[in-house]
């Protein structure tokens, strides 16, 4: 690496946290609207940037690998949430377990048909598989079922977003009001944007939100192999 | 504390902090976050050897992410015996990382302008499968969970 192409990695990587940072402010303006995600705003105005200075993406990928290397101990962070919350799942096993299970396959089988019903390629029903997943997890099962990871973080991204848009209006149709259940919900379908959604509920949802990311994480790891395979 | 009550007298102010203390104190956070990074990419090691010698079905940083939270609930059982640097210095790090874990996807994120093509063709697909299956995913945990949970809890913990 050149000293002029280590000067553009650091710029790009700033531009990057600097996106994220604006994002950040943006949501604190909003008072936390869930369409007002800093994720969004960082990748709208990095795009922006890079169709700007006509950067292609390759380039701009291979600038800021170490922000993206960070992603595997990221993932094995989220063993310290689940660790913390062990004695809330202890506590309530099978409710946790059923719901969490359930919800997961629900959402991968659904996915998949609905693409295929309407028309979907094989390829997109793939990537839209571990889409409940939180976005590395989604990522690295990807790639494990022979599925576009890019793709499917884009749709993981897009699931956490409409689950934290929704989540409000379902759980007034179903009558869910226990905290718990809230949480668990969104975090196992909507991961972290989900979860960021009821973290102002309580201590309670946000707990088992975390332990819904965590647990969905592992489930769709082990299960999305085999619905692939039923897939064909 | 178990000198007794300090006699009258021999209570002092504490001496005001050196300067070099904010230096000392910056490296060895600084430090502590290294090996508190180093310590979950260990981990990240560990999962992909435990993937490729054993053939898990998992991805090899799901296993890291699964052996990571076996070892931290093993210390909290037996935190009187197990040394408290494990989880004193990946604590702050894992906490940190998980905070800002959006920043960690933007790079990856904005691969989407890779894949205009496949949202400009198939569009309707996408939208329909994801906000369906999102809600009935939503639906569905959190009805059974609430419907398998005894009334609510007077207090959240």
């Amino acid at each position: 690496m050149t000293l002029p192409q280590l000067a553009l990695a650091l710029i790009w990587i700033a531009a990057t946290i600097g996106a994220y940072v604006v994002g950040l402010a943006a949501r604190r303006r909003a008072r936390n609207h869930p369409l007002v995600n800093p994720v969004l705003i960082a990748l709208v105005l990095v795009a922006g940037l890079l169709f700007l200075t006509g950067t292609p993406y390759a380039d701009y990928a291979r600038a800021t690998w170490p922000i993206t290397f960070l992603l595997a101990p990221a993932t094995v962070a989220l063993g310290l949430p689940l660790a913390k919350n062990l004695r809330h799942v202890r506590a309530s096993l099978v409710p946790v377990l059923a719901g969490l299970v359930a919800g997961s396959v629900a959402s991968m089988v659904s996915g998949v048909c609905l693409v295929r019903w309407l028309g979907g390629s094989h390829a997109l029903a793939l990537a839209m598989l571990p889409k409940a997943a939180t976005t590395p997890i989604a990522m690295v099962v990807a790639g494990q079922i022979g599925a576009q990871p890019t793709l499917a973080a884009s749709l993981a991204m897009l699931g956490g977003l409409t689950a934290a848009v929704c989540l409000g209006l379902v759980f007034a149709l179903l009558r869910v009001t226990h905290g718990h259940a809230i949480g668990l919900a969104a975090g196992t379908a909507g991961s972290g944007v989900g979860a960021a959604q009821v973290t102002p509920l309580g201590e309670g949802p946000a707990a088992f939100a975390a332990i819904g990311i965590a647990l969905n994480g592992l489930i769709t790891a082990l299960l999305a192999p085999l619905v692939a395979a039923w897939l064909g | 504390m178990d000198q007794g009550p300090a006699a009258p007298g021999l209570t002092r102010p504490a001496p005001p902090p050196r300067k070099s203390g904010a230096l000392r104190n910056g490296l060895l956070a600084t430090g502590s976050a290294l090996a508190g990074l180093l310590l979950l990419l260990g981990f990240v090691w560990l999962g992909g050897r435990a993937h490729d010698s054993l053939h898990l079905p998992l991805p090899g940083t799901v296993a890291g992410f699964a052996l990571f939270a076996l070892v931290l609930a093993l210390t909290e059982k037996f935190r009187r015996t197990w040394p408290p640097a494990f989880t004193g210095h990946v604590q702050p790090v894992a906490s940190r990382l998980l905070t800002h874990l959006g920043l960690l996807f933007v790079p990856v994120g904005v691969g989407i302008i890779t894949q205009a093509d496949v949202f400009r063709q198939a569009w309707l697909p996408i939208l329909v499968a994801t906000v369906g299956s999102t809600a009935l995913g939503l639906a569905v945990t959190g009805w059974l969970m609430h419907r398998l949970t005894r009334p609510p809890p007077d207090k959240t913990p």
